[in-house]
């Protein structure tokens, strides 16, 4: 699968362990400095998707009882492969020179 | 009204299978986002387009979702595969005439009639279940077997057909080409019905409604075929010519899209499960 520009968020902020809704609201609003804030709607619409294709599974509720998610191997591969098709992205546009290098 | 009770409405939006199952998660992600963001521009600013994008989302997938889905992949996927079948056609016609630029029937046996016509027949076949069994490649163990049952029901379904329309008085009326195109279906289906382990109730109907299908298909074609010759004065080919299996192929679809959907709900677990 190749996740949208808000779901690959969505997987970033799963690389570090499990989360809950909320929890993964919050980080990727930090992960991006408030560019990018998701809503309940559309963080449980991912959520569903990704669940349903086997990206995250649930893992057992913290102490609210509140669901947690966490990336599957095949996540983990789809948020990897994500990651080298942004780097390849990235080293083509250095290339003609519409950024400097890093 | 305070913030929750207005999103509680604003939940009511979603469908109810995403709601039974999301409802709580969302109230309480909502309730955090709502003690954390104290300015109500910024607040709604991110919950209302929120809103709205995902539950229009949520609805489509809704629709979508399941049977429904198949549905709409079959009938686009006879719609599509006529459609290319005709483009084939077409390009047989035309090389055709291009290698026999004479009246064919004064230099080719009647034996050479009949196997060119079985040549066609697998050609259409072989593009119109390979578009179909796309669609269908999760309820079919082997997706291969699917378009050889098309192709070989294609070659081997025209010309008994054929035979069936002279001796029903293909002469006399028109109506033994329709017989024929019936007993197209009816083989069609047949074979297929094996490939998805039907039972035989289902695969009675899913037979029957084929048998009315391609028949019923043929003449919405060829009445879609004759309003566009009398509407357009100049006949350019190649479009008059789509238009027929354009036709045929989404009324196949159509007709038989409640047969199929009843013949393969029995695989459940790959209707509730689309991405298996």
């Amino acid at each position: 699968m190749t996740p949208t520009h808000v779901e690959f968020h969505v997987l970033l902020s799963l690389i570090d362990g499990p989360r809950h809704g909320y929890g993964i609201m919050q980080d990727v609003a930090a992960l991006t400095d408030g560019r990018v804030r998701l809503g309940p709607g559309t963080l449980y619409s991912i959520v569903k998707r990704f669940l349903r294709a086997g990206v995250i599974e649930e893992c057992e509720a913290d102490a609210d009882r509140r669901r947690c998610y966490r990336l599957t191997r095949k996540g983990r591969r789809a948020a990897t492969e994500e990651a080298e098709r942004l780097a390849d992205l990235m080293r083509l546009v250095r290339r003609r020179g519409l950024l400097q290098p890093a | 009204m305070t913030r929750e009770a207005l999103y509680v409405r604003l939940v009511a939006l979603y469908p109810r299978s995403f709601r039974r199952e999301y409802e709580e998660e969302m109230m309480y992600a909502f309730s955090e986002l709502s003690r954390e963001t104290r300015s109500p521009m910024q607040f709604w600013s991110i919950v209302l387009p929120d809103v709205i994008r995902s539950a229009a989302r949520e609805h489509f997938d809704a629709w979508t979702c399941g049977l429904r889905r198949v549905a709409l992949h079959w009938v686009a996927a006879c719609t599509v595969g006529a459609l290319a079948s005709g483009v084939v056609g077409w390009a047989l016609f035309a090389a055709y005439g291009w290698l026999f630029p004479l009246d064919p029937s004064s230099i080719v046996s009647p034996v050479a009639v009949n196997l060119s016509v079985a040549v066609c027949g697998v050609l259409i076949g072989v593009v119109i279940g390979g578009v179909q069994s796309l669609a269908l490649r999760r309820f079919l163990g082997r997706p291969v077997s699917w378009v050889a049952a098309t192709s070989t029901t294609g070659a081997a379904g025209i010309l008994p057909g054929l035979f069936l329309a002279n001796w029903s008085g293909l002469e006399v009326v028109r109506f033994g080409y329709f017989v024929a195109l019936a007993f197209v279906g009816s083989s069609f289906a047949l074979w297929r019905s094996r490939l998805v382990r039907a039972d035989r109730t289902s695969a009675g109907r899913w037979i029957g409604w084929n048998a009315g299908a391609v028949p019923a298909a043929v003449a919405a074609g060829l009445a879609s075929e004759f309003f566009y010759r009398a509407l357009v004065s100049s006949w350019p080919g190649v479009l008059g010519f789509l238009i027929f299996p354009a036709v045929v192929g989404l009324v196949v679809g159509v007709v038989t899209v409640w047969p199929l959907t009843r013949l393969l709900s029995r695989d459940e677990d790959v209707v509730a499960d689309p991405a298996r």
